[in-house]
């Protein structure tokens, strides 16, 4: 059951002397493990929403999330410090669990020397699943580090700090309402497929607009997200309709792409023109790779 | 079907190289096993093209892995493993063969496999794969498609169970080629080998060599040689390609067999039943 964009004309990207997209330098990374139809997925909101928090704040360059308990409780809206008091009284309990969860879980390690010591962790190359005993198992000797990681085959996706912002992870109802964990799930991997100077934005085998502005979307993407090619329709028209995914129609050559029909004339090879999904906020040194030099002028920004 | 035994000769280069064939499923070639190369890694040096590896293959390839590290680790055995292997596919599927070409299917999962579970795929000694067309689909949200991957070790003239991963519901993606770049300079690159396997298809063509169509087809494939350094897969896709050439459908195949064996002279075995 495909999803339809209605009125695709009035979201499509037009050249325009505005900035249509925002380009920021901070990114994190995901493994792009934890989105699978063979990964059992978080147990509850709480420690997916945390799990992101971390990463997003995990510092490369010391191995370390200096982010206390407190910190991460008032950050994503699980506590208020009373006005006056130093501290907060105590941890709320989805916090604790969740913390343990992904320790005992090995999706992180406490580097806090003991418990006088705010909480700080690492990140760990997130483990395996083994069905058969239904357990989380640590891979050996993968560093969660990019080259490690890609050299070792596991896959992470570069997700925009901004795209993924502590409001949208907070655990108000609205916030839980409006980013259900689908749309998080779902956003994170629309990312994993955005390559711009491949694509121009999301791998249009991955998911398209046709020209009625029907979306297009493969089936092996739904199924990571353990769910219907209808329920993942409705979530990116939703990203669609809120301006955070674009349509952007483009000209590809031997289905690569080459730029954008709103802002360059036609190329001299045999070209199609697909419609492509870029979302809003890019990543600045995507933008800037030796790859992207000449197609960055062929591109509306 | 038992037809007759016919012997041609033909002029690759320098060399002759002896062939028999029965005209409609049986040939046997004297010569060392042709190899595909390693195209995309020789473009991207040759050329120095930058390229684009399919996403969701190399995403199936890791999730393959996975099924296998995790248990393997979790015994305390440590990977990758040294040896020399064998690896079962069994793939079922809602999907058409149209869709799941089993050759591209078992290269995706050893190219999975390699340096992950072991050490290099040069180690796989025999692989094969089988298809069963499921008439239900499991589930609206689930994959179409179930796989089992045993791999074994070999000892001597046995095979050791090392881990099965049986009855996977997840979501087959065959073998794909990369993207390239720049789509000016990488289009068209010809390889020697394919220079040579066209000589041998033309000549058994020539001399009455026919692959009838519709199946199921069951594919025989055994190399013999110095092929110690040989990937099966990539000398098996040498030789599907000039079946393809003589008239096989990929979407008839429903098992492949491949085994490969040092020996002192060269000799490729292809048998369709």
């Amino acid at each position: 059951m495909a999803v339809q964009i209605q009125n695709l004309s009035s979201f499509l990207v037009k050249n325009s002397a505005v900035p249509q997209f925002e380009i920021t330098p901070q990114w994190f990374m995901v493994q792009r493990k934890i989105i699978s139809e063979i990964y059992p997925d978080f147990p509850d909101p709480d420690t997916f929403r945390i799990y992101l928090y971390l990463c997003k704040h995990f510092d490369h360059s010391d191995k370390r999330c200096k982010r206390s308990k407190e910190k991460i409780s008032i950050d994503l809206g699980y506590a208020t410090k009373q006005p006056g008091a130093q501290r907060l009284m105590n941890y709320p309990r989805e916090v604790d669990h969740a913390l343990a969860w992904l320790e005992n879980n090995k999706f992180i390690k406490r580097t806090n020397r003991n418990n006088h010591q705010p909480f700080q962790c690492e990140m760990l190359t997130a483990p395996d699943f083994v069905p058969g005993i239904n357990a989380f198992i640590e891979p050996a000797k993968v560093n969660f580090e990019w080259y490690s990681l890609k050299d070792s085959n596991h896959g992470y996706i570069m997700a925009p700090n901004m795209a993924f912002d502590d409001r949208i992870l907070k655990k108000s109802p609205s916030a839980r309402k409006t980013w259900t964990d689908r749309k998080l799930k779902t956003l994170l991997m629309l990312y994993a497929h955005t390559w711009l100077e491949y694509f121009g934005g999301v791998d249009p085998e991955i998911v398209t607009v046709d020209s009625g502005g029907k979306l297009v979307i493969s089936k092996w993407f739904c199924c990571n997200l353990k769910c219907s090619e209808r329920q993942a329709g409705d979530v990116i028209d939703w990203f669609v309709s809120r301006g955070l995914l674009k349509p952007v129609e483009c000209y590809f050559v031997q289905d690569v792409y080459y730029g954008d029909t709103g802002r360059c004339s036609p190329p001299a090879q045999a070209y199609e023109i697909k419609i492509v999904l870029r979302p809003y906020y890019l990543i600045r040194h995507k933008l800037e790779s030796d790859l992207m030099k000449l197609k960055k002028g062929r591109m509306i920004l | 079907m038992i037809t007759g035994i016919h012997a041609l000769s033909v002029k690759s280069g320098k060399r002759n190289i002896q062939i028999q064939h029965d005209r409609v499923s049986q040939i046997t070639i004297f010569d060392e096993p042709l190899i595909e190369p390693y195209e995309h890694t020789e473009r991207r040096v040759i050329n120095e093209v930058p390229l684009l590896q399919n996403i969701p293959m190399m995403d199936f390839q890791s999730k393959i892995a996975m099924l296998f590290r995790g248990p393997l680790t979790s015994q305390g055995i440590q990977v990758p493993l040294k040896g020399v292997f064998e690896v079962d596919i069994e793939l079922q599927s809602f999907r058409s063969l149209d869709e799941l070409p089993l050759l591209d299917v078992m290269k995706s999962v050893i190219d999975g496999l390699n340096n992950e579970i072991v050490v290099n795929d040069q180690s796989l000694y025999a692989c094969s794969i089988g298809y069963k067309n499921l008439k239900t689909k499991p589930s609206r949200i689930k994959p179409s498609d179930v796989l089992s991957v045993a791999l074994f070790e070999r000892i001597g003239n046995r095979r050791r169970l090392i881990h099965a991963a049986d009855d996977v519901n997840i979501y087959v993606v065959p073998k794909k080629d990369p993207l390239f770049l720049d789509y000016d300079n990488d289009a068209l690159w010809s390889f020697d080998v394919h220079d040579q396997r066209d000589i041998i298809c033309d000549a058994l063509r020539a001399d009455g060599m026919r692959i009838a169509g519709g199946g199921p087809i069951k594919l025989t494939l055994n190399f013999e040689g110095s092929i110690m350094d040989k990937d099966l897969d990539n000398m098996a896709r040498v030789y599907f390609k000039l079946l393809e050439n003589l008239g096989l459908q990929s979407r008839y195949v429903h098992r492949i067999d491949l085994a490969k064996a040092q020996a002192g002279k060269g000799c490729t075995r292809i048998s369709l039943s």
